[in-house]
């Protein structure tokens, strides 16, 4: 990867990092801040762990577009299908998310074993994962732009650099998720989470409608 | 008592905290994805390159168009099929209808004002209008 390279993807991160973090915000903000946390270092590691899922996300993406040499944008099942159908998982496991984590009915017992599973890392992982997957205009900017220098080991470097530059905007979640020691935080970020999740379900049926209109 | 005095602040609070919460979550998100930008591009201005000549016929203009390329095939937007309606009135008014490869193309209003460019600098062109619309995006119809 050359220097030029490296240069447009740390600036088009840069640049294009407000945007990213817009669409990432609805996902990122009340899953972290909804998670109670102790220090600061428990605060990052959050935040990391759902960067962590996104660049695995993105790296996929630089993997396949530099493999294929086509933008998946190009496809229309991919319009269509695959992110109303990331919509709606995010939906789901938002408002999921948000109910365990309100604990309307303590002595249920799915909620009470589902709990440490959705306050787990594994859990952040996945969002990260899913939201990295639904891509913004700023990803797809990024993503015309490796298949303009091609390589499948190019793909991935400026992934991975445009992915740090991004990361920038992140990092006032950290604040964030040192909020939410507070029981008050963790109570309005929980209802954040289900909010955001009826938001993304009416997104999905809204994606989906036009597909289902037509047959 | 005290129960009552502190759960009246702790609700305005916690709704404040939602109102801030959804306020920087949901609407950023939906004014980038939400129907905002679906909403087509419209782009006018006068001929800038002898107006006063002879007003072109729909094949000069389509030949014109044809140099403009898509950003994300690199091919003509002519070619990848982009162009919906070419309109040609006597009065040398040339109205152009665009779709897209995708409807959520990062370059809309790039592409909009590359075309609207090349339009206006045709020559004996008065005005040009050019729509570019999302909505019509290639693989939707």
């Amino acid at each position: 990867m050359t220097g030029k390279l490296l240069y447009r993807a740390i600036a088009l991160g840069l640049t294009n990092g407000l945007s990213c973090i817009g669409l990432c915000l609805p996902v990122a903000l009340p899953t972290i801040a909804g998670t109670k946390t102790t220090t600061l270092t428990g605060s990052i590691l959050r935040v990391l762990i759902f960067l962590l899922g996104r660049l695995i996300a993105y790296l996929f993406f630089g993997f396949l577009a530099g493999l294929i040499g086509v933008t998946l944008q190009r496809f229309p099942f991919f319009h269509f299908w695959i992110i109303p159908i990331l919509y709606l998982l995010l939906a789901l496991l938002l408002i999921i998310y948000g109910i365990t984590g309100l604990n309307p009915f303590p002595h249920f017992t799915l909620c009470r074993l589902m709990q440490p599973h959705l306050n787990s890392s594994r859990f952040l992982f996945l969002l990260g994962f899913l939201v990295g997957l639904s891509p913004c205009p700023p990803f797809l900017l990024a993503l015309v732009n490796v298949i303009d220098i091609a390589g499948i080991l190019n793909g991935i470097f400026f992934f991975l650099f445009f992915f740090l530059a991004t990361s920038i905007y992140f990092l006032p979640l950290i604040f964030v998720g040192y909020l939410a020691r507070f029981d008050l935080f963790r109570t309005a970020a929980n209802i954040i989470a289900v909010i955001t999740g009826v938001y993304f379900l009416i997104l999905s049926f809204a994606r989906f409608s036009p597909c289902l209109l037509k047959r | 008592m005290r129960e009552k005095n502190t759960g009246r602040p702790r609700t305005i609070l916690l709704i404040i905290l939602i109102l801030a919460g959804v306020a920087l979550t949901i609407l950023p998100h939906w004014l980038r994805t939400g129907k905002r930008s679906l909403q087509p591009v419209i782009l006018e201005g006068p001929g800038r390159c002898y107006p006063d000549a002879a007003p072109p016929d729909s094949l000069d203009i389509l030949f014109r168009l044809a140099t403009v390329t898509d950003p994300d095939f690199n091919l003509s937007i002519i070619e990848v099929g982009l162009l919906e309606t070419l309109a040609l009135d006597t009065s040398a008014r040339v109205r152009v209808v665009l779709g897209l490869t995708t409807p959520y193309c990062p370059y809309l209003q790039e592409l909009a004002q590359t075309v609207l460019d090349t339009l206006t600098n045709t020559p004996g062109v008065k005005r040009a209008t050019v729509k570019l619309d999302p909505n019509l995006a290639r693989h939707q119809r």
